[in-house]
């Protein structure tokens, strides 16, 4: 009689199994040729009911990746409709409940990207579905977003501010509060002495911090890994290559050889982000000016965008790395 | 060798300070820790004035030059201190302190001390890590490389502080900051900037070190050693730690200023009262933001001598003097925060043909600043980001539930000086350029860094008794 009934409870287990597979959309993603992405096929997924993604990924590298998606309303890949997770060595399952994360998720979705910021080529997607949430889902999701780079890993803006880490897009800050208060109104139920709640709050509290700071120093190990594998043991020299990117540092030393030992004014013309935060001091006592205003007696071009040679004309060439890196001197 | 260098290099500031301090304190006990923080704070401060004030005088600098006023300054109170029989430091008390701090790990295992072992060891931990950090990589982020770093470079290069080179860098910014990293250059001979930036780390330190030592003067070890690890939770204190930012300086002679103002409201011991008018007054030299907080520090003193020392204001006349001297000829350079914004104001009073523009307007895509705004951007970071944990979270709680603390060691004063620093960032927002800086996030963590021990210092103290042993 029990076997039976083990056997019918175990036949319902496989179909409802079977209902919700059924739900299941699985993604192929193919890699686009010379450039460093993967891109599903066009898809037609409706967001509200299908709002959990799942990626089986292999890779040889720790790093980090972007997930984006394009839907009807914007059918663009942009940085407001992605999320940002860890990729880990190995093969490893990746769950996103993504309207929790990133209230974007909305209407049909129409393809999906996947930008890893490391070396693609050490990255397959092994298997890629879109399903409705489960509880069981909504878990691993929320545990891998709080375990995600945001927050824990050093960008620009760190200098600035530290985001906190987020469960279902909220920062832990918040649950932090909330499990608090729930304790004091638990604690002054139960003892029914305001001051021996309070107490016990704090301790609370305080035991929230310190796991709180532990996560914090976890982060702490993980930026001292990645600066002793980039910068330990290394020249002072090497290092700052490391810090400017190789092919500008190599052509800020054949500047500081090629330019006179006199202080000089200079201006640089180049497609990089701000490219004199590092020439203005790299290159002192040389004068960094404005090239549109302060007419500087040296130009440096590096991977420069066309519209910035207009400001050219004036000048004549002085000395040449290659064909992308080169001084211009001001003509009389 | 650079390494042996580097080392010698920090000493001398150091031992300039551990002269001065010991002139002050005389036969006095001060905990070595106190003695250390207070050593490295004063002396790096003295040593950077006196290197700027060399340089207002148009003498080009060099290692030797640099070091000189120091150096001379050093031996003469250290024969001063030697003939007079002041302990420069106290051996006795250096070597009573760290076997206490040897017995957190030789005491038998029971779950209090087995906590003090764990918080010890992070503690220890994290330092380790600042340093790693600090001196493993080059100067990287973006104010480092534009402004401080720039200016320490062209200083270590040029052999000069003012040039038309670096007042354009600094603007209004004072120069402790860039000299500290030039002396290093000069020190160990060649531009480093990683292990330029080994200044910083030192500073973290020396926090951790003052914190520490400020709070075991109203608490059990326990007590002392969990909230200098909350210290260490910040994750914005320990980032910048490892750059050439001026905020953790400007935490720490803030820090070390309110601190001793402090423990001279509850001890009325004037040394204490000279050691914070001295690191408030280097802290002017910090950043620009030292002048206002020094304001606020002078304000509140005269405040807590007007309520509870009858009107008694020489100790005031005193505070100021001291701290307006050692920043003097910061004070009355035409860059200085006090010049600039007084003649701003001055000519907002009375305004002439040809006067200086009272403020540059930026078009913002942030509207013009309103005080709503301003609030709930600040309450913003102060609670769902994680630069300071639950910090500002835990401190009306404490409040809440050991409020009668709060009224008992002058902690009101404390409160007062946390109050207006918040004003002071209040206000300071509501000019537009201000509050891009506080809408892009850029500027209110770094100026909330400031109050940040402090906070702490008062969750420490008012929650004591939580955690006294029965």
């Amino acid at each position: 009689m029990l076997n039976k009934a083990l056997c019918i409870l175990l036949f319902v287990f496989c179909l409802l199994c079977s209902v919700s597979f059924a739900n299941d959309i699985v993604v192929p993603f193919t890699s686009v040729p010379n450039q460093p992405y993967f891109q599903s096929a066009q898809l037609m997924v409706d967001s509200v009911e299908n709002n959990t993604i799942i990626l089986t990924l292999k890779s040889d590298q720790n790093g980090t990746a972007r997930l984006f998606w394009a839907n009807h309303y914007d059918p663009q890949f942009n940085q407001p409709k992605s999320l940002w997770f860890f990729v880990k060595s190995g093969i490893h399952d990746y769950y996103f409940n993504v309207p929790s994360q990133n209230p974007n998720w909305i209407g049909w979705t129409k393809a999906l990207l996947i930008y890893p910021e490391f070396d693609p080529a050490g990255l397959e997607i092994k298997y890629a579905k879109i399903v409705p949430s489960s509880l069981s889902t909504n878990i691993a999701s929320g545990w891998q977003e709080f375990w995600g780079p945001n927050g824990r890993v050093v960008v620009g803006s760190t200098i600035n501010v530290t985001p906190a880490s987020t469960i279902f897009g909220q920062p832990i800050n918040i649950y932090a509060y909330w499990l608090t208060g729930i304790f004091f109104l638990l604690i002054l139920t139960w003892q029914r002495n305001y001051l021996r709640a309070g107490k016990l709050t704090i301790y609370f509290s305080l035991g929230v911090w310190i796991l709180l700071g532990l996560s914090t120093y976890h982060n702490n190990f993980g930026i001292l890994k990645d600066n002793f594998d980039k910068y330990f043991g290394k020249s002072i020299e090497i290092k700052r290559a490391i810090a400017y990117g190789k092919d500008y540092y190599d052509f800020l030393v054949f500047v500081r050889n090629k330019l006179p030992k006199k202080p000089v004014s200079f201006s640089i013309l180049s497609s990089r982000y701000a490219p004199e935060l590092q020439s203005r001091i790299f290159l002192v006592p040389h004068i960094l000016v404005d090239p549109a205003k302060d007419n500087p007696e040296y130009l440096l071009i590096f991977n420069p965008e066309p519209k910035q040679l207009e400001l050219t004309k004036k000048y004549c060439p002085y000395a040449k790395l290659n064909q992308n890196a080169y001084i211009l001197t001001r003509t009389k | 060798m650079i390494y042996l260098r580097l080392i010698l290099t920090i000493l001398l500031p150091l031992l300039l300070g551990f002269s001065i301090v010991a002139v002050i304190y005389r036969e006095k006990t001060i905990s070595f820790l106190e003695r250390f923080a207070l050593a490295w704070g004063i002396g790096l401060g003295i040593l950077g004035m006196s290197i700027f004030t060399l340089s207002l005088f148009g003498v080009r600098l060099t290692l030797i030059i640099s070091a000189l006023p120091s150096l001379f300054l050093t031996i003469s109170l250290l024969i001063f201190a030697i003939v007079r029989k002041y302990p420069i430091y106290n051996l006795n008390s250096v070597w009573k302190e760290l076997k206490g701090l040897e017995n957190i790990f030789t005491q038998p295992n029971h779950p209090r001390t087995l906590a003090e072992k764990l918080l010890a060891l992070l503690i220890i931990l994290i330092t380790l890590y600042v340093f790693f950090d600090a001196t493993v990589k080059p100067i990287v982020n973006f104010d480092d490389l534009w402004r401080q770093g720039c200016i320490a470079r062209i200083i270590y290069v040029k052999g000069e502080i003012i040039n038309e080179q670096t007042t354009e860098l600094a603007g209004g910014h004072p120069y402790l900051n860039p000299i500290s990293q030039a002396w290093i250059y000069f020190g160990i001979g060649e531009w480093n900037d990683a292990l330029g930036k080994i200044v910083f780390a030192i500073y973290f330190l020396t926090l951790l070190m003052v914190f520490y030592a400020g709070v075991r003067r109203y608490t059990d070890r326990f007590h002392s050693i969990l909230f200098t690890f909350l210290l260490t939770t910040f994750p914005l204190l320990v980032y910048h730690a490892g750059t050439a930012y001026s905020d953790l300086m400007q935490t720490f002679y803030y820090t070390a200023g309110v601190l001793f103002l402090y423990h001279w409201f509850n001890s009325n011991n004037n040394l204490t009262l000279i050691s914070s008018a001295l690191i408030i007054g280097l802290g002017i030299f910090v950043k620009q933001l030292g002048t206002p907080l020094w304001l606020i520090l002078l304000f509140v003193l005269g405040l807590y001598l007007a309520v509870e020392q009858k009107r008694q204001f020489q100790p005031l006349g005193k505070y100021f003097m001291l701290s307006f001297l050692v920043s003097l000829p910061w004070l009355v350079n035409s860059q200085s925060f006090i010049l600039n914004y007084g003649l701003i104001f001055w000519h907002k009073l009375f305004p002439v043909a040809n006067g200086p523009a009272v403020a540059a307007v930026i078009t913002a895509p942030y509207g013009p600043p309103n005080l709503g705004g301003i609030v709930s951007q600040i309450w913003r970071r102060m609670y769902f980001y994680a630069d300071w944990q639950i910090l500002w979270f835990v401190l009306p709680l404490s409040l809440i539930f050991s409020w009668q603390k709060f009224w008992s060691y002058h902690f009101k004063y404390l409160g007062l000086i946390l109050v207006f620093s918040f004003l002071m960032m209040v206000y300071g927002f509501t000019e537009q350029n201000a509050y891009t800086y506080l809408v892009d996030g850029t500027l209110v963590q770094r100026m909330m860094m400031y109050q940040v021990p402090l906070a702490l210092l008062i969750i420490a103290v008012t929650t004591k008794t939580l955690f006294a042993k029965k």
